[in-house]
């Protein structure tokens, strides 16, 4: 245990720049401490002189008063020059330099406050002048410094007290010395802008302290973190996160789109479009029919049909096709947005993961997953760490034969082929379920039960449970590492949910088409229909206007974009509701039958087959991506679309943490949460991106419906922003668009882009080489200095025995520990002549290492330095035997006799 | 803030200077102040005034009740006399919050590992923190002294068979887990 003394000690040896840094803290500490009282006296005078400066700068010019003050000082103090001088030298020096100049610029300060004060005192009003340009600059510099000081305190690995009283002691520095700083007329504006920045901090403290009060479901994750590991964490901090994208999504749609409709747009029932037809009137309240989302709920703010295509409206004038159009536009580029720059966050944070040669070390200091709390996680991952170090000695052994090649070879294409054909039923059946469910549609679907009507999305939602459970099964026969092979479960439910979600978009597509061919029909027999109408009033009266239809009457188009809506938002709905359905039953009814029925059942329904359900976090992480997926594609015609996930991702939030809570164990081979994050925004990206082609596709290639929309009578619907700039921009501006929109200004800028990205990617490129250079070199070098060390070891051993200091005992202990290993083990004689050779190779270079230590010459950080052939001091003896600690114990003794911390108690592990 | 009212303890002078000394936020400060320093105290025995925890009781915290590395945490953070007052326990926190810096969280990772107290981490100490990483027995001496030669092979540039702090750091800081790893959140009490 460390005594009183030993803890700063131990910190100092530790080297590095921080023990200096300590140093030079401790030093102004004590210099402070001394001048204190004195200081508390100058300062009246200090103050005093700081007025009577105001006074004064007004009779003299300040050149004067300089002159006046340097010959001063000159005369009271002339050590103090030199020491300014050993300043002024040590800033361009190193930090070394810079802590004796730190003692030296105190003692300058504490003099100059003598000095000062002898000037008030004696001297009288003539040379009332208190700080000169020089020492404002001292003392600024002082003040800055103390300033850094308080905003890198934290960092400083120090105990509390200590770090306290620094804090106040600066603290109060700079409160008393800031004031005087800033001199004539910069004074008050100094003063001013002091207290702004003081404000500013305190602002933005409260300001974040705000912000973390604001996150939620901090609790409810730390606790699932604390029982599960961080692994199920991420899952929920995804969730979490996904939540705030889609609030975001919703507050654009909802405060853009649908309140302006709501409250400015014309209210229900005074169109066609915002009616529900006569036909449909009767069963358009039913709960069935509202569940579908059709009926009332089809002839709603909800959907795309809803809204209308007047150009303003309200009035405030509010451009709702233009809104539209762009909030459907900016849903798609914040997404993008929001996930590049995630994405480039986390490869930031990771700084080259992928760099594999501290394979080992990393295994070892990184393994413990600290936020486990639960004992049985506990457990778990102490098995998994075991499991995973011998994996990795195994790897590193490379022992592994194959038995039989060719069987495995043949079982893994087997096993791809099945996947394949899989993926190809599942497709058929969604193809299929989609072509019958048109058939339906168009023959009525009043006449066929529930199953007919949510077909589609039944067996959608039902393949995407059964199908990754096949995958599992048929992954068992590839006999894989199951590390790579969760990669290939991952990649097959990802092409899995891919095929399905693509399938249904061809199948909408034809749907689409069919649909385009049924409005023109519709507009055909529109016109008949005009025509009789009027040929019926025309009749009476010829300059009556046209007859007030009832707008439920009006027959009208099949507004195919309406169709898109109502099918996306079904499907979130009901995979929505799949998802809560396999919680409750796969889950907690099977928790609730293995807690209940364990007693009296024949075998241990807890530890044998049925047992508790783990939580599924790639299963659970690729259902979200692809419910976010499915939200991009359809948000565009259905604005509720974010509503509904909002909704969505709230309650399954709650849901799934009591889920994970009350029936799922942690699981067997617990991982951590690690590089699969970028993995899986990657995944989300590339949704993003599959999911924006077919919007932007149908927005840019098919024309809109002609009676329903805001953008109905158009060609296409980004023919709304040309209407926009030929009727709100100035004419000169239209011109300018236009130019900017030449393909011959274009074009040069995209091949501007081309060639930047091509040179980014050039220069990383020329970057990672030398990278791997240095690292060559350093490795070269670190091998030619063991060679030498050891030829140098060679020779000394020859020459002299060194007599042992301190540090070389412990190395020497350290040593014979591992010597003391390698007797044990029993190995062939010139093995262990071998590994005897090799310490004794190694040895001198740690002795130069340990004696800095003991010097107070911290070991150079720079590395390439420290390799350069180190003096060779002292040896060690071979490594004599010594008897060997139990196993399960710590190997050797311990270094410091006293009482050590006991480990605990087995019955954790 | 809300919790404005609950600060009779810690004023809030006090607060503000954790703030800057710490990576914590206001709530956080408060809410380990009461719901855990206090309740850890308070599970002991009434004090009153200057409050001492020892190890044993900030080791039955219930997310280092399971670390196989608490009395090595302990020891790093507390007093020289093994105790805790609420600064060294903040100061704990702090280190292992999120926020805190990667060379923070580094240089008190040596500091735990390095069981032996001698500023490196050598061979013992690899053996002591593997065994206490794996089940016991399952894996053979053999193969712990093959793990261990791997580390030193890796890690220890200049092959004196002990890691210093600069290797260690070498090492350890682009290790993708180790951002997750130590950040142990901060643990509230459930």
């Amino acid at each position: 245990k460390p005594t009183k003394k030993g803890k700063p000690r131990n910190i100092k040896g530790r080297g590095g720049s921080e023990s200096e840094e300590e140093e030079e803290e401790e030093e102004e500490e004590r210099n402070y401490r001394g001048g204190r009282g004195r200081r508390g006296n100058v300062t009246a005078a200090n103050k005093k002189g700081a007025r009577r400066k105001d006074s004064g700068s007004e009779e003299e010019t300040p050149k004067t008063q300089k002159n006046r003050k340097n010959e001063k000082s000159k005369k009271n103090d002339s050590d103090e020059d030199d020491k300014a001088d050993g300043r002024q030298k040590g800033r361009n020096g190193r930090k070394k330099a810079d802590s004796e100049d730190e003692a030296g610029k105190k003692n300058n300060t504490k003099g100059k406050k003598e000095n000062l004060k002898q000037n008030s005192d004696t001297a009288g009003s003539s040379d009332e002048e208190a700080i000169t340009e020089e020492e404002l600059e001292k003392l600024k510099e002082d003040v800055e410094e103390k300033k850094k000081l308080i905003s890198t305190l934290r960092n400083k690995p120090w105990l509390m007290n200590r770090k306290l009283e620094l804090l106040k002691e600066a603290q109060e520095f700079v409160e008393k010395f800031e004031g005087v700083l800033g001199k004539g007329k910069g004074r008050r504006f100094y003063a001013y802008k002091v207290m702004m920045t003081k404000k500013w901090l305190k602002f933005q403290r409260d300001f974040e302290n705000f912000k973390s009060s604001c996150i939620p479901w901090e609790m409810k994750i730390k606790e699932i973190e604390s029982h599960f590991g961080s692994s199920v964490a991420s899952y929920f901090i995804f969730l979490r996160w996904m939540y705030g994208i889609n609030m975001i999504l919703f507050g654009l749609t909802f405060g853009l789109v649908m309140i302006p409709e709501v409250l400015m747009g014309k209210p229900y029932g005074t169109m066609p479009r915002k009616t529900v037809p006569r036909g449909e009137q009767d069963n358009a309240m039913n709960f069935a029919t509202l569940w579908d989302f059709g009926g009332y709920a089809q002839y709603s703010v909800l959907f795309y049909g809803y809204y209308n295509n007047q150009r303003s409206i309200g009035w405030l004038r509010f451009r709702l096709p233009l809104s539209y159009f762009l909030v459907g536009v900016g849903t798609i580029a914040y997404s993008f947005m929001v996930v590049i720059r995630t994405m480039a966050g986390n490869a930031n944070e990771e700084g080259g993961g992928d760099d594999t040669s501290f394979n080992f070390s990393w295994k070892i200091f990184t393994s413990w997953d600290y936020l486990i709390g639960n004992p049985e996680t506990a457990d778990n991952k102490f098995a998994s760490i075991t499991t995973s170090f011998k994996e990795s000695i195994l790897e590193e052994q490379e022992s592994r034969k194959e038995e039989n090649i060719h069987l495995t070879r043949f079982l893994r294409v087997l096993a791809n082929f099945l996947v394949l054909c899989c993926l190809a039923g599942s497709g058929y059946l969604i193809y299929f379920v989609v072509r019958r469910s048109q058939k339906f549609a168009l023959e009525g679907l009043e006449r066929y039960g529930w199953w007919e009507r949510n077909e589609v999305n039944m067996v959608m939602s039902l393949l995407g449970m059964f199908c990754p459970t096949l995958f599992d099964v048929i992954s068992a026969l590839e006999n894989y590492h199951p590390r790579i092979a969760l990669r290939w479960q991952l990649g097959r439910i990802f092409a899995l949910f891919l095929g399905n979600l693509y399938t249904f978009i061809i199948a909408l597509m034809d749907e689409i088409n069919l649909k385009l061919e049924e409005e023109k029909v519709v507009r055909y027999n529109m016109t008949i229909w005009e025509a009789s109408l009027y040929n019926g009033t025309l009749a009476e009266n010829a300059t009556a206007p046209p007859i007030e239809v009832d707008p439920a009457d009006v027959p009208r188009g099949p507004c195919w974009e309406t169709m898109v809506g109502q099918e996306f938002v079904r499907l979130t709905v009901s995979d929505t509701m799949t998802t809560y359905i396999t919680i409750l039953i796969g889950d907690f009814l099977r928790a609730v039958f293995v807690r209940f029925f364990n007693h009296c059942w024949c075998w241990d329904l807890e530890y044998g087959f049925p047992s508790y359900s783990e939580f599924d976090i790639s299963g659970n992480v690729l259902g979200l991506i692809f419910n976010q997926g499915m939200i991009w594609m359809g948000a565009f015609y259905a604005p509720c679309l974010p509503a509904i996930n909002v909704l969505r991702l709230h309650t399954s939030m709650y849901l799934q943490c009591w889920a994970v809570m009350c029936c799922n164990v942690p699981h067997e081979r617990v991982f951590k949460a690690s590089r699969s994050n970028n993995f899986y925004m990657a995944m989300l990206l590339f949704i993003l991106f599959l999911s924006t082609l077919p919007a932007v596709y149908t927005i840019v290639s098919i024309p809109p419906s002609f009676d329903c929309g805001p953008f109905s009578g158009k060609i296409r619907m980004f023919d709304v922003i040309q209407e926009t700039l030929e009727n709100d921009f100035p004419a000169w501006f239209g011109k300018v668009f236009s130019y900017a929109s030449n393909p011959g200004l274009i074009l040069p800028f995209i091949l501007l882009m081309v060639l930047g990205i091509y040179y980014l990617q050039a220069t990383s490129k020329t970057y990672k080489a030398a990278n791997l250079e240095l690292k060559k070199k350093l490795q070269s070098q670190a091998e030619e200095n063991k060679k030498q060390n050891k030829k140098g070891a060679v020779k000394k051993n020859e020459f002299e025995e060194p007599p042992p200091t301190n540090q070389s005992k412990q190395q020497q202990s350290a040593q014979d520990n591992g010597g003391e290993k390698k007797d044990n083990k029993n190995m062939g004689g010139s093995e262990a002549e071998k590994k005897t050779a090799n310490q004794l190779g190694t040895s001198p270079s740690q002795t130069p290492m340990a004696n800095s230590g003991v010097n107070g010459v911290p070991p150079p950080i720079n590395r390439g330095a420290r390799l350069a052939a180190p003096p060779r001091l002292a040896v060690t003896r071979p490594p004599g035997p010594r008897g060997y600690p139990m196993p399960g114990h710590l190997p050797g003794q311990p270094r410091f006799p006293g009482p050590r911390m006991p480990r605990g108690p087995a019955p954790y592990r | 803030m809300g919790q404005e009212v609950s600060t009779y303890v810690l004023p809030n002078e006090e607060i503000e200077e954790y703030q800057v000394l710490t990576f914590l936020s206001r709530q956080e400060i408060i809410s380990f102040h009461h719901k855990m320093f206090m309740e850890l105290a308070n599970s002991e025995e009434p004090h009153h005034g200057n409050i001492r925890l020892s190890s044993r009781i900030v080791s039955s915290l219930p997310e280092l009740k399971v670390n196989p590395f608490r009395d090595r945490i302990c020891m790093v953070f507390a007093d020289e006399d093994g105790e805790f007052s609420f600064d060294e326990f903040l100061e704990m926190m702090s280190v292992l919050s999120d926020n805190a810096p990667l060379k923070v969280k580094i240089e008190y990772a040596f500091r735990i590992y390095d069981f032996n107290g001698n500023n490196y981490i050598d061979e013992e100490d690899l053996w002591t923190v593997i065994l206490r990483l794996i089940n016991q027995n399952e894996l053979s001496e053999d193969e712990i002294t093959s793990l261990v030669e791997h580390i030193l092979e890796e890690a220890d540039l200049d092959n004196d068979n002990f890691l210093t702090p600069a290797e260690f750091e070498n090492a350890i800081a682009k290790a993708p887990d180790f951002f997750n790893d130590n950040q142990e959140r901060h643990f509230y009490c459930h």
